[in-house]
């Protein structure tokens, strides 16, 4: 106690609060910026978050020759399976397209008003789907066709149709519940079909419907399934430099539907890590800011400190109370960065709960961890500059 | 536990071109035991403060050997240091090396502490005893000279020591105050069968030398 009160002489409470309120913004920014990270986790998540696989989808270039028939626009197998063999890829499937006509029409029940008009479907391998609604099946002898709609198409009817036409928006939900009805005529026969609006893709801009419909379709309507025009791939790594000279090389179009998304995720990695970064220079800057103070501090306490060891106290006694000082300040700085952490999160998750999930449960207990190693390593490295300084004094 | 204290062609490193070769300390075979009394005497400026730094571990810019023991103090460690200085020498500073924001009272005690040597009564008969027993609580910036030396005595006190080491310790104090002191630390050192070296200008106050020592 009356070393304390003797070596608390000199303390400079401002060089004190700058270092507490220094650390304090470096390591909230710190734990704030990792415990983000793990809570968009999900969405950088491979298999299910928004930023999950990237799909190509592959075209040949369209071009006069092709427009008069000269050169196909379609794939033949052996370009399938060349591409199939690329290392870059993991799978790949055709797009098949209806060799039939489509006709689709609104009933209103009375059959007062009927409004219709020519569609075209398409169908992808199911696994290809960023969506798999309940009603997506269709097996033979069926009456009801599932359809998948981009969302795109949606967006554009709302945001330009509609409008323009003085009708009503339409919600994704207020749309599924409208029947349809399917007229399919080729080869000479014709079949009449219930379908419904089941579900939204984001992922493949064209109208769907299953696969086990179209492959039934195309023979008994049309002349079975044509060669593909277009494909989807999922590349092993979409930033593969090998993938696109192959694609420029064949004259392939792509068509990347998660560029942005991609783009997006990469920026936002980014800026995770720049936070990051600024947020450990800052806490270093603070620790550097602390290490001066405490070698002022010594110094301007230079004589207590040599009297003290000639009357025969240790390094590590002197030291001691300057020690626990910092023990505290920086358990304090530990605990009030935690706080912080936990406010904002929960302000951010309220913030964000409109466009995305974020998982409560999920508040990172490695977050604290790493709070704890952060503020540790701080104490330890502060403790031991502490007792260099004092025994540079002793005699 | 320091049984004897042997100087073997010591000289203070800044002193070698100036020190006299008659000094009975500098450039000789000196021995302090102890149980004796020593007077260590001379004008200012011929190194009574530095022997005393150099005993006590604080300075080690000497040429020749200081052995206690046989044991040369050049080999000894922080640690070996911290423990002399608790339990084997006991010193008081020219300038004291009191802390002046703290009372009497808790300058004694930050040693006292330190080697549990003394009880609180002892320390209380010891104020008593040097005169100052009314200043117990009065911090030591507001005492005179001669009432801080008193302090530095009794500190000297509060651990064991084989050697007493006092450079110049009454030069503020009356003649029937230096007397009185004299006395006390006469008896003390005796009672422990301790080993006294003093330093004055040439004064010998009121002790029993067994040796006097000209620098």
């Amino acid at each position: 106690m009356i070393l304390w009160h003797l070596l608390r002489k000199n303390l400079a409470l401002g060089q004190l609060i700058g270092y507490v309120l220094a650390t304090l913004l470096g390591l909230t920014i710190v734990l704030m910026t990792l415990q983000f990270s793990e809570d968009l986790r999900p969405m950088f998540n491979e298999k299910e978050g928004i930023f999950a696989h990237d799909y190509l989808l592959i075209s040949k270039k369209v071009s006069v020759f092709k427009t008069l028939g000269i050169t196909k626009s379609s794939f033949s197998k052996e370009e399938l399976q060349e591409l199939a063999d690329q290392p870059f890829v993991n799978r790949l499937a055709p797009f098949t397209t209806a060799t039939f006509k489509v006709y689709a029409s609104l009933s209103m029940g009375n059959k007062m008003a009927n409004l219709g008009t020519m569609l075209f479907f398409e169908s992808v391998p199911n696994s290809f789907l960023d969506v798999t609604p309940t009603d997506w099946q269709w097996t033979q002898g069926s009456h009801f066709i599932p359809i998948i709609l981009p969302r795109s198409y949606l967006a554009l009817y709302n945001f330009g149709f509609a409008p323009s036409q003085g009708l009503p928006q339409l919600s994704g939900s207020m749309l599924s519940h409208i029947n349809l009805t399917i007229d399919v005529t080729g080869h000479g026969k014709e079949a009449a079909f219930q379908s419904r609006i089941v579900g939204f893709t984001d992922r493949i801009n064209s109208i769907l419907v299953p696969q086990s419909f179209m492959d039934w379709a195309n023979n008994e309507f049309g002349f079975g399934n044509e060669e593909p025009t277009h494909l989807i791939l999922e590349p092993k790594n979409i930033a593969d430099p090998t993938m696109k000279s192959f694609f420029s090389s064949h004259e392939y179009e792509v068509a990347n539907d998660k560029a942005a998304a991609s783009e997006a995720s990469s920026f936002l990695r980014m800026l995770i890590i720049v936070v990051l970064s600024v947020g450990a220079v800052i806490t270093l800057l603070a620790l550097g800011l602390m290490l001066l103070s405490i070698h002022l501090l010594i110094q301007k306490n230079h004589e207590r400190i040599e009297n003290l060891s000639l009357a025969g106290f240790s390094s590590a006694v002197i030291s001691k109370p300057y020690q626990y000082l910092v023990l505290v300040v920086n358990g304090v700085i530990f605990l009030l960065s935690m706080l912080l952490v936990i406010y904002l999160r929960h302000d951010y998750i309220a913030l964000f709960s409109s466009s995305m999930h974020v998982d409560q449960a999920r508040f990172l207990w490695n977050n604290f961890l790493w709070g704890a190693v952060i503020v540790a390593a701080l104490t330890v490295i502060n403790m031991f500059w502490i007792f260099r300084k004092v025994r540079e004094i002793c005699r | 536990m320091i049984q004897h204290i042997h100087l073997r062609q010591v000289v203070p490193v800044p002193l070698v071109e100036t020190a006299s070769k008659e000094s009975a300390i500098w450039f000789a075979e000196r021995h302090f035991e102890k149980g004796k009394r020593y007077l260590i005497s001379s004008e200012s400026g011929k190194g009574k403060s530095t022997l005393f730094d150099f005993l006590y571990g604080r300075r080690h810019d000497f040429t020749g050997t200081i052995l206690f023991d046989e044991q040369p103090i050049a080999e000894f460690r922080r640690r070996d240091w911290n423990r002399l200085r608790q339990h084997h020498l006991s010193i008081v500073f020219q300038g004291f090396r009191l802390f002046q924001e703290l009372t009497v009272w808790q300058n004694l005690m930050l040693k006292n502490q330190l080697t549990h040597h003394l009880s609180a009564a002892q320390l209380e008969q010891w104020l008593e005893a040097v005169g100052i027993a009314d200043k117990k609580d009065t911090l030591l910036q507001f005492l005179s000279y001669g009432q801080q030396q008193r302090v530095a005595i009794v500190r000297a006190f509060c651990q064991p020591f084989d050697f007493l080491l006092m450079d110049e310790p009454f030069s503020h104090l009356d003649t029937a105050n230096q007397q009185s002191l004299c006395d006390l630390i006469t008896s003390e050192v005796e009672h422990r069968g301790a080993g006294l070296l003093l330093s004055s200008l040439g004064d010998t106050y009121f002790f029993n030398f067994d040796e006097q020592l000209a620098l």
